[in-house]
């Protein structure tokens, strides 16, 4: 039989449609089988879609930029900017709504330029500069184009700048990475929740990935000696980041699966391990400053077994969910999380080539390790 | 097209419009006044450069008393421009004031930022370096808006 070809990502939609239907009892395990090997993934189409989707991003960012550089031309005033840059964003979301074909990177170029006339506003206007309120508008624009559109892009770059925003508000006062990482881990329950709420809508994607991500990215930078350690980090935006995601939590379990449960239990973990890394981090200011070091390599231990615990995590769930993006996410994690670590830890022992050729060996065994275990994951998804 | 984008398209816009509408309203509506200030010259990532504008007479007071949540600066008359008295916790009964936001540190009211060309900055940094005149305008309530610096 021939097998139809389709792009990665609807092949990744039906995927996870069949395997919903076969949960439900809907179909049985053979015909799922049946149903997914009629198709195969169309690596062209992706290529294509690429480039226009690269193409877009270009353009929305080189937009952005122009605004930020505020050149003054004299026939152009700054009302007559906002109207331009307002006039594309209004020009390309219509594109993009109606356009038979190329709507995903219009969709992109128009959220990007969404952002652009929020900024271009708050220019005009002289609105105080770094002002984390501004992403916050930007990210609410872009998800209701999303959910407008149905298109995972404009959520992609809502989901973005909203995390952006939260750890903005956190790391204003930061003496280091704690307000960083409190506002990474907080966010990752949050967006599990709506990943888990979605069920099979394929619009859980960017919630799921980005929840990945966020949990990810913050014990990574836990796990650096000294990352974490400030006094007085319960502040309101952290207070107003739990209840968040207690409620998303909870609202989430209320129509979750098991399967939906053991990734909420999994993401409310990451945050609870962050806090409680955070609470029992050593103080900076410590005087005995051999203690100080000590105290500071005994907990990022700890944030690195915690990280390689969410890595792995990580991987079960693309398996689980038959998503091999995330197995791959989780692949590049570990490598990466292990040459930054070999660098910091080996450097005060090992000098110049001596240290290259040492993390470049142990760089070479993780990759290779890493990408066995990839592989098997990934056969495993795709039986 | 579909009544789902006409939503979001509206939603899009009405977030336009609260970002813009506080500011232009006092743009449109406040009284002007002309403020004593001194300029220097940071970037803020998504808008450029601006100059950071610091006001005479909104300092806080040296004991930080009423310097925390929402604070004000009554504005007294020096010449040809006008400058602030401190910052006080209590509205002031009479005489323009700002109205400012206050994180116990230093106080933000909304007129701190002139957004300009690099170039631009770089020459009004020269040109203000003896301090110039911002022209402001101050609604009923104490929001105010930066209209130019000269």
């Amino acid at each position: 039989m021939k097998r139809t070809q389709i792009s990665p990502r609807r092949l990744e939609w039906l995927t996870e449609q069949v395997e919903a239907w076969r949960t439900d009892g809907v179909v049985g395990d053979e015909q799922a089988h049946a149903i997914r090997d009629r198709y195969e993934p169309n690596t062209r189409a992706t290529l294509t879609a690429f480039v226009l989707a690269l193409g877009a991003a270009f353009l929305g960012v080189g937009v952005l930029a122009l605004i930020a550089t505020n050149v003054e031309y004299d026939e152009l005033s700054p009302a007559m900017r906002f109207g331009i840059v307002a006039l594309m964003w209004l020009g390309f979301t219509v594109a993009g709504a109606t356009a038979p074909r190329f709507g995903a990177p219009l969709r992109l170029l128009a959220t990007l330029l969404f952002g652009g006339v929020i900024f271009q506003a708050a220019q005009s206007l002289n609105v105080p500069a770094y002002e984390p309120e501004l992403l916050a508008a930007w990210a609410a624009g872009a998800i209701a184009l999303a959910y407008g559109t149905r298109s995972a892009g404009p959520l992609a770059i809502g989901v973005v700048t909203g995390v952006g925003w939260y750890v903005w508000t956190l790391v204003g006062d930061a003496e280091n990475a704690t307000g960083v990482v409190l506002g990474l881990a907080l966010a990752t329950p949050v967006l599990a929740a709506a990943a888990v709420a979605h069920r099979a809508d394929p619009l859980a994607g960017p919630w799921r990935r980005s929840a990945c991500v966020t949990g990810l990215a913050a014990l990574f930078v836990a796990a650096f000696p000294g990352a974490l350690g400030q006094q007085d980090w319960l502040t309101r935006p952290v207070y107003v980041g739990i209840a968040a995601a207690l409620v998303a939590g909870l609202a989430a379990a209320m129509r979750s699966d098991r399967r939906g449960l053991a990734e909420l239990a999994g993401a409310s973990g990451i945050a609870v391990a962050v806090l409680l890394l955070v609470a029992v981090a050593p103080d900076p200011n410590l005087a005995d400053d051999r203690r100080m070091a000590g105290a500071a390599l005994a907990h990022a231990l700890l944030a690195g077994a915690l990280f390689l615990a969410v890595a792995t995590g990580v991987a079960l769930l693309g398996v689980a969910r038959q998503l091999p993006g995330l197995v791959n996410l989780a692949a590049a994690a570990l490598v990466l999380f292990v040459t930054l670590q070999s660098f910091g830890l080996f450097a005060p022992l090992l000098s110049g080539a001596g240290l290259f050729l040492f993390v470049g060996a142990l760089l070479v065994g993780t990759g290779l390790l890493v990408d066995r275990g990839r592989r098997r994951l990934r056969e495993e998804i795709q039986t | 097209m579909k009544r789902s984008v006409l939503l979001a398209l509206v939603a899009q816009s009405a977030i336009v419009g609260a970002v813009a509408a506080p500011r232009l309203l006092v743009r449109l509506t406040g009284d002007e006044y002309r403020l004593r200030v001194r300029p220097v010259d940071p970037i803020d990532p998504f808008r450029g450069a601006y100059v950071d504008l610091a006001y005479e007479g909104f300092d806080a007071p040296a004991d930080g008393d009423g310097f925390d949540g929402t604070v004000y600066v009554a504005l007294r008359r020096d010449g040809d421009a006008w400058v602030g008295t401190g910052v006080v916790g209590e509205r002031p009964e009479s005489g323009p004031y700002v109205t400012c936001e206050s994180d116990g540190w230093s106080a933000e009211c909304g007129i701190e930022s002139w957004f300009l060309s690099q170039e631009r900055a770089k020459e009004v940094e020269v040109e203000l370096a003896d301090g110039g005149i911002a022209r402001v305008r101050i609604d009923g309530s104490g929001r105010a808006v930066l209209v130019a610096v000269e």
